[in-house]
């Protein structure tokens, strides 16, 4: 016992240390707008422990090259007043002041003092035309981009919707309360069908309708006081690089490092595009075909019946 | 005190079963009869059969061994089992000399005119006192340290052997003695059983399901060695007898309360203290025993513990035991336990808490039919698990089980073939609480059915050759019917044993266990999850020999091959909830055992070497590592295990020593610490900040340092009075200080110490 524990006891080392470190120095997160005139990204040093130091300063150095023009831009700590610093997760804001331009490519380039570098290529898509046909006089509209940028990322259709209470409610005397509005997004994410000139997405109000009806349903609104004030289709034309595995943004499969990176020498994703909305206003004759409310029930005398009750307050506050 | 004996004669013709009560359980034995032709077959010709006991306390006597020898000089045998019974069929009628003998009580002699079909019954109580030889037919099991096909029966004495904080000695303590079996620490309650998790064990305590029978600090389980009659640890491939847990099963008997005289025993020392009471309520015929254990280590240990030790535990057990006639025996049993304290990095006030307690109810009852070569087994029980975890106040996970469990087990004997046989129906209803633990999962209030029946022969092909061939059908409800084939060869040739057994098991129930975290001890149980049964295949080669008259050496090579296991996702995420995935896995090892028996000096050294690989399935993995599949050693894989005990008596005074060597426990390393921002659109990078994140090496690839430790004791026993005795007793636990890492907070990089040194002290009164 005596030979085995001197042996075994000679061997034991207890220091143990948990982080083994990491060569790469940066995580970048963030894309050129091609229609924005500030670029900004957020840029998290690797750090070698969990808790984030507050007042600690980033040691990085960001630039941007057009690649085709050789333009350098120095990217600076944004001060922006909605950007949040360092606040809890450790990431920095960075911006520079200029537009992208479409088809060109770019490098970014985050560096140390001691000169390790993240870096990233990206190239801005070409821009695209969107056309409706027959729009306000449709239940599926059809959506054509023409010109193909590589990927459209987050493309759906906002209905901005608001309930329409009674214009007189019951019992008489009532205020008439106000309008509530709640958007909902409807995804029409891989829905496209290719065609010679770019994609066609075939928009259907009815379908959606019906799900419009569930979030208000789920926010305690009347489902049957629906007005619609607008539609809007709006996508992201994004880079070649901006295509998830699986074609799904699930955070539980991206958020392991290096899935959907293009960062060389570090990790996040540095993109490139811009986006596009369309909107339109249907018939009042396709609203009511839908289910959609046109006008205020209970117009003239009040009644004590469904439609003339006040609705009831909203449950939850997500709208 | 001199043996005696008690004869009852029957016959199959003239046998009349007068008592009522066991009428149902007569037309069930009759049923089984006649299900089993070899029954009838048996009872062709006499038998003698019956329990033996300890004259002086009641104490049924294992491993008895039995000899007949007719007037030709043919010689018959059998060896009393853990029940002190003991049965011999298929005499011819004649004269017998019967020998019951047993190292350390006087031999009893009796002479017996067997007619045909006779069935002889005897109540054979030995005196203890004269040490014999004599002939010597040896059971599959005996002695504490030896293994045979994965099974390796435990007396309360091999339980003192361990040093433990305690004058008395514990199961869990001995357990993490064995090689193959791993804890992850002295503390946690958590016993992983060759590649096996903890809700993989089934623990059975006088046939009442304890679902958490180990006791927050890593010394102390639900079984003291005061309390123990004996305890068999199945490390795998275990017989059609036990269903519903697919890795092992730890079987754990009480004794009896004194049926002769009141004794009462106290001890006290700085972990726990612990008060029993025992007696016969009817002299000879029926006992009570009444223990409860505390732990005292808040309140005494922590004073020179040099580190919190926020834990508070115990248990209280009760058992009245009856012997109604020389053929059947009943007993009921009741057990609580209750565990409290705080695990994980630097037990803060702040800390979670970590809650559970134990309680069943059972009733046993044991028959031996008058005129059947027959033991039956009948047990019922009801098991409650209640265990939480959170905030002191208000424990915000919670997870409960409570169930009944109805098992028969009966055993036909026959002159080459024994058949055992018998059904069960088990419903525990499941409830957690999870406060999104397990995001992927709808838990519910469920109840698990299983009901079902085994059947296994045991075939003396020969005097050496011994085989058993079972089967296990289950009817789970919503998992229909299932079938699990077990198989189990015993050779012996002289002095060498070669063992080879194998099966496949199957768990209704799941425990799911969040094993990021070492130290978490919480389990929510449920069904299976996704509707696949967990379920695993064993096999097992083993040898044992003797080497000169106190040496044994055994080996097992074992194999067991998981399927259907839920582990934690994969995640960068650094939150305390988890999705869980499938797995598989399998186990496999050796176990090198090697002891010597003095008659002063007593010693073992084993030797565990295992490998414990588990495979996830989760659906990004071919993306994240560019593999169809992650293979990971769990981070209850360790490799390497020794352990040696001395035990040595020396002028009255009883020496100790252990020491345990295990090789270090895999985690996950982590590379460096930045955030994720998810950019599915126009994210506006400016005023989103992202979420922290962590960059993980390559899953479970560090290995935490070695674990060795040395505890030693040193006890006496003093005698007062004709049987009043004190046992005073001093130790120290890792006598050389070492600083064994308990838990290491990955993100802090804070760590936790198991015990450093601690002296120990402890006083018993038995009178």
């Amino acid at each position: 016992m005596i030979l085995l524990m001197t042996v075994m006891v000679s061997s034991c080392d207890q220091s143990i240390d948990p982080i083994i470190g990491e060569d790469r120095p940066f995580t970048i997160w963030g894309y050129l707008d091609a229609n924005a005139e500030v670029q900004r990204i957020r840029v998290f040093p690797i750090r070698d422990q969990f808790n984030v130091d507050p007042s600690a300063q980033i040691d990085a150095a960001v630039t941007s090259t057009n690649l085709t023009t050789g333009e350098i831009h120095t990217w600076n700590l944004s001060k922006a007043d909605n950007s949040i610093d360092n606040d809890s997760t450790g990431g920095y804001v960075f911006e520079a002041k200029f537009s992208a331009e479409y088809e060109k490519s770019y490098r970014l380039s985050v560096r140390r003092s001691d000169g390790a570098e993240s870096s990233a290529e990206v190239t801005i898509p070409p821009s695209v035309d969107v056309q409706l046909t027959d729009e306000r006089n449709r239940t599926i509209v059809p959506v054509e981009i023409i010109g193909k940028p590589p990927n459209l990322v987050d493309v759906f259709v906002l209905y901005d919707a608001v309930t329409l209470p009674p214009g007189n409610p019951w019992p008489p005397g009532s205020v008439t309360p106000a309008g509530i509005p709640l958007p909902v997004e409807v995804s029409y994410s891989g829905q496209e069908e290719s065609t010679a000139d770019g994609w066609i997405y075939d928009v259907n109000l009815r379908e959606d309708f019906a799900l419009v009806q569930e979030k208000f349903a789920l926010n305690c609104l009347r489902t049957d006081l629906i007005a619609l004030r607008r539609i809007y289709f709006r996508f992201l034309a994004a880079d070649e690089q901006w295509s998830p595995p699986n074609d799904s943004f699930d955070p539980n499969l991206l958020i392991e490092p290096g899935t959907l990176s293009n960062i060389e020498n570090g990790y996040g994703f540095f993109g490139g595009g811009y986006t596009v909305s369309i909107g339109w206003i249907p018939t009042g004759a396709v609203l009511r075909n839908i289910g959609y409310r046109t006008a205020s029930p209970c117009p003239l005398m009040p009644q004590n019946t469904l439609e003339c009750q006040l609705p009831p307050d909203p449950c939850l506050d997500d709208g | 005190m001199k043996s005696t004996v008690t004869h009852t004669k029957s016959s199959n013709k003239s046998s009349t079963y007068r008592n009522r009560l066991f009428i149902p359980v007569s037309l069930l034995l009759s049923v089984g009869l006649l299900f089993l032709h070899t029954s009838s077959a048996e009872a062709q010709t006499s038998s003698v059969r019956g329990f033996v006991t300890d004259a002086s306390d009641g104490q049924a006597l294992q491993g008895v061994n039995i000899a007949l020898r007719d007037t030709a000089g043919n010689l018959r045998g059998g060896v009393a089992n853990d029940d002190g019974f003991f049965i011999v069929v298929r005499l011819q009628p004649g004269r017998w000399f019967l020998r019951a003998s047993f190292i350390g009580y006087e031999t009893f002699v009796d002479t017996l005119d067997l007619g045909k079909d006779q069935v002889e019954r005897l109540s054979i109580s030995l005196s203890p006192g004269v040490e014999l030889d004599g002939l010597v037919i040896e059971g599959e099991r005996e002695g504490g340290a030896t293994i045979a096909a994965g099974i390796q029966t435990v007396r309360p004495a091999d339980l003192d052997l361990v040093p433990t904080p305690d004058v008395s000695g514990d199961l869990v303590s001995y357990l993490s003695a064995m090689p193959g079996v791993v804890s992850i620490g002295d503390r946690g309650g958590q016993v992983f059983i060759r590649g096996g998790e903890p809700s993989h064990n089934l623990t059975l305590l006088d046939g009442m399901y304890i679902y958490q029978p180990f006791h927050i600090l890593g010394f102390y389980s639900a079984f003291s060695s005061d309390l123990l009659r004996n305890a068999d640890i199945h490390a795998g491939a275990f017989s059609s007898r036990y269903s519903g847990r697919m890795s092992s099963v730890i079987d754990v008997y009480t004794r009896n309360g004194n049926l002769q005289k009141s004794r009462r025993t106290f001890s006290a020392a700085p972990f726990v203290s612990m008060g029993i009471l025992e007696g016969p309520v009817s002299r000879g015929r029926m006992s009570y025993l009444l223990s409860g254990r505390a732990s005292t280590i808040e309140r005494v240990a922590s004073s020179y513990v040099s580190q919190p030790v926020p834990y508070n535990f115990g248990d209280f057990f009760g058992k009245i035991h009856w012997i109604i006639s020389d053929s059947h025996q009943a007993s009921v049993s009741a057990i609580h336990t209750y565990d409290r304290g705080t695990l994980g990095v630097a037990a803060h006030e702040d800390s979670d808490e970590i809650r559970w307690n134990n309680t069943a109810y059972g009733a046993r009852w044991l028959v031996a039919p008058p005129s059947l070569p027959m033991l039956g087994e009948v047990l019922f029980s009801v098991s409650l698990l209640n265990m939480e975890r959170g905030p002191k106040e208000e424990a915000n996970r919670s997870s409960a089980i409570d169930g009944f469990n109805l098992s028969v087990n009966l055993t036909n004997y026959g002159r080459r073939t024994n058949v055992d046989w018998g059904f069960h129906l088990r419903a525990p209803r499941l409830d957690a609480r999870l406060d999104g633990l397990f995001q992927n999962l709808d838990f519910s209030s469920d109840r698990v059915l299983s009901t079902g029946a085994y059947f296994e022969p045991e075939f003396s092909f020969s005097s050496r050759l011994k085989g058993r061939a079972g089967l296990v059908a289950e009817f789970l409800g919503d998992q229909g019917f299932h079938f699990e084939p077990r198989v189990r060869i015993i050779y012996e040739l002289d002095q060498h044993q070669f063992s080879v057994a194998g099966g496949l098991y199957r768990q209704e129930m799941v425990g799911l266990n969040d094993r990021r975290d070492a130290t978490n001890v919480f389990t929510a149980w449920t069904g299976s999850p996704t509707g696949s049964l967990p379920n695993s295949v064993h096999g097992l080669l083993g040898y044992s020999t003797s080497l000169y008259k106190n040496i044994n050496i055994s080996v097992e090579l074992f194999y067991k091959n998981f399927s259907s296991l839920f582990v934690s996702e994969w995640t960068a995420f650094p939150r305390f909830t988890t999705r869980l995935q499938e797995a598989s896995g399998r186990a496999l090892g050796a176990d090198l055992r090697l002891e010597f028996r003095g008659a002063t000096f007593y010693s073992f050294v084993n030797y565990g070497l295992s490998s414990v690989e588990y495979n996830a399935m989760q659906e990004f993995i071919p993306i994240w590592f560019d593999s169809n599949e992650l293979r990971y050693r769990p981070p209850h894989d360790r490799r390497h295990q020794i352990n040696a005990l001395i035990n040595f008596t020396w002028k009255n005074f009883d020496f100790s020593a252990r020491w345990n060597f295990g090789s270090g426990l895999p985690y996950n390393q982590i590379r460096g610490f930045d955030g994720f921002i998810l950019l599915d659109g126009p994210v506006d990078v400016a005023s989103d900040p992202g979420v922290l994140r962590i960059i993980y090496d390559r899953p479970y690839e560090g290995i935490l340092p070695n674990y060795h430790r040395l505890d030693i004791s040193v006890d006496r026993v003093f005698q007062y009075g004709d049987d009043s005795f004190i046992t005073i007793q001093a130790g120290v636990i890792n006598i050389y200080n070492q600083s064994n890492l308990f838990s290491l907070d990955v993100f802090t990089t804070e760590r936790n110490y198991q015990l450093p040194i601690i002296p120990t002290a402890g006083i018993k009164f038995e009178f």
